[in-house]
């Protein structure tokens, strides 16, 4: 067998090299062409359907056209309409918060009305005045209710989205090659649930209604006057959230910390060996794979924000609820203080400062949640 | 209603002015005339107060479920009325036991009158301890 002369050889290796040229030509415009199909492949990697799952919640908002259009470059302000959105549901809960003033303003007014034409000197009046209150009173307990029940959904629904948004997530961060780094965050996602089903939900939630009890206690009855320890009440469950929260970012900001040195460290090693150990071809599949990974990237924290979002929108609804019922107590009050019921006033103001509080436990909620999105979202970004 | 204010003032003065001559020597026939007085004062009123509790009861429908707590609030609110006037009357004949027990009666009327009332509001307020 005669051995090939060098020059036919070279000939043969110029040809070679010419047709793998034309090969990855060609396979770049197919990637091109094919890029819509990538990012859909990518999206549903990431647990897309999850996400929208987990938005059945959100007023019927079309999560999975939030995130297409974000992975198309569109803002998050672009993608969202929150002016139209914020008009939509003030027009929904206008009527309510008016009619709820009316309804807790009538007993306080009739009385306050009856006081002034019965005169100072009546001995008929307290007994009215007494039942005016408890009228009130009940209306107020009634209204508080029904703004624990939406915080109650709310914090259900922050537990649950804790438990699904962080494994997405993760899976989201695998495929940008943070998934190591983002695994360390699972234990953080169960403390997360924990601490919204434990203590927000059910010690935050037990202070609140305490506070509202004792606020009704001292709105009928003359002598009594827990001013103290609805102070007490009112402490605990803002020292609460505060402390949750501070602690939780502390946890969230030490997990970083520990996880940056890891993030992105599989997807740098394999940059290096492709460019260092691939002879000829390695460079352009390493460049290949660092807009894969830009995709990725974009994807990830598309689905991130959707995420995110989903949870905002879901608990926008009690959170409504929970201002209108504060601000119907206010507002009642406000009209209760005019008919010179101050009692019926002081009373009002107190069960509103006690759906302050319900407020204050779901933000706290809704903050975890969107801290530990946050820290998993943040991964591997050096 | 002027007409009515009007009315009431002008029967009001007569009897006032026929109470004081009556008292110096038939002081009972003026604590009766002065009741009278009071009753038909009530009677005058009360046409005029038919237009307000029409109102009053538009309003009552308007609150759909709570309107039953405002019937109670409106009753007790008459009952307030009619038993101060009763009230006054005794102490103005020198009474003051009998107005006192008017009164108390009144709180005792008001009470039951709003009982179902305040027995729901008090377990919707304990109702909040034991979610």
């Amino acid at each position: 067998m005669t051995p090939t002369p060098p020059r036919k050889r070279r000939a043969t290796l110029k040809r070679c090299l010419i047709l793998s040229l034309f090969a990855m030509l060609f396979l770049c415009l197919f990637a091109v062409a094919r890029a819509e199909d990538v990012t859909e492949a990518l999206l549903e990697r990431a647990g897309l359907d999850e996400i929208e799952a987990l938005g059945d919640g959100a007023g019927g908002f079309d999560l999975g056209r939030l995130a297409r259009r974000l992975v198309a470059g569109e803002s998050l302000t672009e993608a969202v309409d929150l002016g139209g959105w914020l008009r939509e549901r003030w027009a929904s809960e206008k009527a309510g918060v008016l009619r709820g003033v009316a309804l807790l303003a009538a007993p306080a007014l009739l009385c306050g009305v009856m006081g002034s034409v019965l005169g100072r000197a009546s001995r008929v009046a307290p007994a009215l005045r007494l039942i005016g209150s408890a009228a009130c009173a009940g209306l107020l307990a009634e209204r508080f209710e029904a703004a624990r029940d939406g915080a109650a959904k709310l914090l259900d629904f922050t537990a649950r989205a804790a438990n699904v948004l962080a494994p997405t997530l993760i899976s989201a961060a695998a495929l940008t090659g943070a998934g190591p780094a983002a695994a360390g965050f699972t234990p953080a996602s169960a403390l997360c649930a924990s601490a919204i089903e434990n203590l927000l939900r059910g010690a935050g939630l037990w202070l609140c209604a305490v506070a509202a009890v004792l606020a009704a206690a001292g709105g009928l009855s003359e002598g009594m006057r827990p001013d103290r320890l609805f102070a007490l009440g009112k402490g605990a469950a803002l020292w609460l959230c505060g402390g949750v929260v501070a602690a939780f970012m502390g946890l969230m900001t030490m997990e970083g910390l520990l996880s940056s040195g890891r993030g992105g460290a599989a997807a740098r090693t394999a940059h290096y060996a492709l460019e260092s150990l691939v002879p000829l071809i390695g460079g352009e599949v390493s460049e290949a794979m660092d807009a894969l990974l830009a995709s990725a990237r974009l994807v990830r924290s598309a689905v991130g924000v959707t995420g995110m979002t989903a949870v905002a929108l879901a608990c926008a609804e009690p959170m409504a609820t929970i201002v209108a019922a504060s601000l119907s107590a206010k507002l009642a009050g406000a009209a209760a203080d005019l008919a010179g019921e101050h009692r019926v006033a002081r009373m009002a103001g107190r069960f509103s400062e006690a759906m302050d509080m319900l407020a204050a436990v779901c933000v706290a909620a809704v903050l975890l949640v969107l801290l530990l999105a946050g820290g998993i979202l943040s991964l591997g970004r050096n | 209603m002027d007409a009515t204010v009007l009315r009431v003032t002008a029967l009001c003065v007569a009897a006032a002015m026929i109470c004081a001559v009556l008292r110096l020597r038939h002081p009972e026939q003026a604590t009766a005339l002065s009741l009278a007085v009071g009753v038909g004062v009530l009677a005058l009123l009360a046409s005029e107060l038919a237009p307000a509790l029409e109102r009053l009861e538009g309003l009552r429908q308007l609150f759909d479920r709570d309107g039953q707590m405002l019937t109670a609030l409106l009753k007790a609110a008459g009952i307030a009325i009619i038993a101060e006037l009763g009230a006054q009357l005794c102490a103005d004949a020198g009474e003051s036991a009998l107005a006192g027990r008017v009164a108390l009666a009144a709180r005792v009327a008001i009470l039951g009158v709003c009982a179902p009332m305040l027995a729901e509001a008090l377990e919707r307020i304990t109702g909040l301890l034991s979610w």
